[in-house]
């Protein structure tokens, strides 16, 4: 008995294994080829009509916004389309506004239907019914067709120049970077160990930060200006209104000088005309040939007369002053002038008379006369 | 020049006469099939060398299967990190398991633990001329011998696959897990969705032809030993270089005509 179960035991520990194993690949098996055995009943069967599927294969997922809900059942040609069979879950509610596209899942390849279900308004998808599909971008043809394009666009020659101004550059960069490590020039300096250029940045860095610091406690000018308390800037403001109220004013003519801004205003040509009027008479007056400019000249007999004059003037005036002869005593005495004065009205009586007896009197003349 | 020549077709002659032989062997032995349903003993043959291929080699094959898909595991990591595509790991690791790295190791390991056992014990036999007593029994020693030998392995080498390919998942998964910060399920399902049904039953073909190339090449060069103790340790180095050869050829033209490029 016991040799017969030491017999059997080695097969019935191959036979374990061997039906774990198997029973291990068909699950995988059932896995892998995409058929929900336990969640089959939730899924429902979508059909897309796409111009072309791309890299799309068969076990590609289906995602909506982003999640995973089903796969490619199958793919086949039709006339001139290609017909998507897709199972998703029964509870992912597609509209009749519904689309799908092939999407890429990376860069480096494999693909999946990216299932859009429509606005909420729409009305409800029936399952018979196909969904249209976009064409997935690819991203290759797009490279292709540019570079076609970009072939078609540049000159070969332009291309060859550009290469060349680039291979130019290229050296002219590797002779910088060159000078540069060698300590040459305004970089090569500053890469120099020694340098100081970099104290000198860092002090002025630390003198921007005291003066940042000092324009944000107010102090100086610049602080005062900086604060929002500080009425300067008002003051500018109200300043610059004023000078925009000048200027607008000088800009529709007003007042003299706006006037004068103007272009049909006169009065510029009229100062020209003076102006060339007093030049004509100042050259006038340095003429010693004129009259004025014999007046003005150093050595004309005119100054000597004028002087003469002027003295004579002088030495009237002073004896009129002083009361002496007639015109001074009736300038300084009361009496003569209250005489004349009385003189005078008594001429201005007598002639009053006259002009009053002047028509008897000439008609009495006439009269007698003619007798 | 002419030695040379004469020491070439001889090779060449010693080759054809080789393949043939093993051609021959294992063909009579694949149309033997139906004699492990009929016959009693042949059955019990072959349930005993099911037992050696398969559950003798399963401590080896675990070990090896974990270590080479932590391998794989470590060093796509590295790969694919710099790319921050850790996820990879998972498809690179499912593809080249069930392609061709599961249904290879497990060629070498059969080859190795249990072709080269095989190769031992009919050359032992055949040394000793116990396949000559057969033979004059008019026992059909292809038939009594190999029958069990090529079918328990071919039988057990695609289940053998499988399982390397399952704990190679598990390696990788592990590796994923604790180098890369890819969670245990997620690593398992990212392997599931790149693994394709193609893939898989290619590589169990590719199990299944192995494990008929590395028991036919054994049994053959098993039978063709001479020389005594020392032929017998010959034929086994033999058939486990063969068989690596035949495994490795097998194995790139298996793929050629089940993948077009």
């Amino acid at each position: 008995m016991a040799n017969k179960s030491q017999s059997i035991l080695p097969e019935v520990i191959t036979g374990l294994f061997v039906v774990a194993v198997v029973t291990l690949l068909a699950f995988f098996t059932i896995i892998i080829s995409g058929v929900d055995w336990l969640h089959g009943k939730h899924t429902v069967l979508r059909q897309a009509r796409f111009e072309q599927v791309g890299s799309l294969r068969v076990q590609d997922p289906v995602h909506v916004r982003g999640m995973k809900v089903g796969s490619v059942q199958s793919l086949s040609l039709g006339e001139d389309c290609v017909w998507v069979n897709f199972r998703i879950n029964a509870d992912v509610p597609l509209r009749a506004d519904a689309s799908v596209t092939v999407g890429q899942t990376s860069l480096l390849g494999g693909s999946c239907l990216v299932l859009e279900p429509g606005s909420a308004s729409a009305e409800p998808l029936p399952e018979s019914a196909p969904i249209g599909g976009k064409p997935p971008v690819d991203i290759m043809d797009n490279l292709g067709e540019l570079v076609a394009e970009l072939r078609e666009a540049v000159d070969p020659e332009d291309l060859r120049t550009s290469l060349a101004n680039i291979r130019t550059i290229s050296a002219d960069l590797a002779d910088l970077s060159g000078r540069a490590r060698r300590g040459e020039g305004l970089i090569g300096r500053l890469f120099d160990p020694k340098d100081t250029t970099y104290d000198d940045v860092q002090a002025t860095v630390a003198n921007f930060r005291t003066l940042s610091g000092d324009l944000r406690e107010g102090k100086g000018l610049l602080g005062k200006l900086l604060r929002e308390e500080d009425t300067t800037y008002a003051d500018l403001q109200t300043i610059l209104a004023n000078l925009r109220d000048v200027s607008d004013g000088l800009r529709d003519g007003k007042g003299l000088l706006g006037k004068l801004l103007r272009e049909e205003d006169t009065a510029y040509a009229d100062l020209q005309a003076s102006l060339a009027n007093i030049r004509e008479i100042t050259a006038k007056l340095n003429n010693p040939q004129s009259g004025f400019g014999r007046l003005l000249s150093s050595d004309s007999p005119l100054i000597g007369d004028l002087e003469a004059t002027a003295a004579n003037l002088k030495a009237i005036t002073t004896k009129l002053e002083s009361g002496e002869g007639t015109l001074g005593r009736l300038v300084n005495d009361q009496a003569i002038a209250d005489e004349v004065e009385a003189a005078l009205r008594d001429v201005r009586q007598i002639i009053d008379n006259m002009r009053d007896t002047a028509p008897i009197t000439t008609f009495s003349s006439l009269f007698f006369s003619g007798m | 020049m002419m030695l040379t020549r004469e020491a070439a077709g001889s090779l060449a002659a010693r080759l054809l006469s080789g393949l043939g032989l093993t051609a021959q062997v294992t063909a009579l032995a694949t149309l033997g099939l139906p004699r492990i349903f009929l016959e009693r003993e042949c059955r019990r043959t072959w349930a005993r060398q099911l037992y050696v291929v398969g559950i003798g080699t399963l401590a080896v094959a675990t070990v090896v299967a974990l270590f080479t898909g932590m391998i794989l595991g470590l060093q796509l990591g590295i790969a694919f990190r710099q790319f921050s595509q850790e996820l990879m790991v998972a498809y690179t690791l499912s593809f080249a398991m069930l392609r061709e790295m599961g249904p290879f190791m497990t060629g070498i390991i059969l080859a190795a633990c249990v072709g080269s056992s095989m190769a031992a014990q009919l050359g032992t036999m055949t040394v000793n001329e116990e396949i000559a007593a057969l033979e004059m029994m008019s026992v059909s020693p292809v038939r009594f011998l190999v029958v069990p030998r090529l079918w328990a392995m071919a039988m057990m080498a695609p289940l053998l696959s499988f399982y390397t390919c399952v704990v190679a998942f598990f390696g990788g998964a592990l590796v994923g897990y604790t180098q890369l910060n890819i969670p245990f399920l997620q690593f398992m399902g990212q392997i599931v969705e790149a693994a394709e049904v193609k893939d898989l039953w290619v590589g169990l073909l590719k199990a299944f032809v192995f494990g008929m190339l590395v028991s036919g090449i054994s049994c053959t060069v098993g039978f063709c030993t001479t020389q005594g103790a020392a032929g017998v340790g010959a034929s086994t180095r033999r058939a486990v270089i063969y068989s690596f050869l035949a495994i490795l050829i097998g194995g790139y033209f298996i793929t050629r005509f089940c993948y077009v490029l």
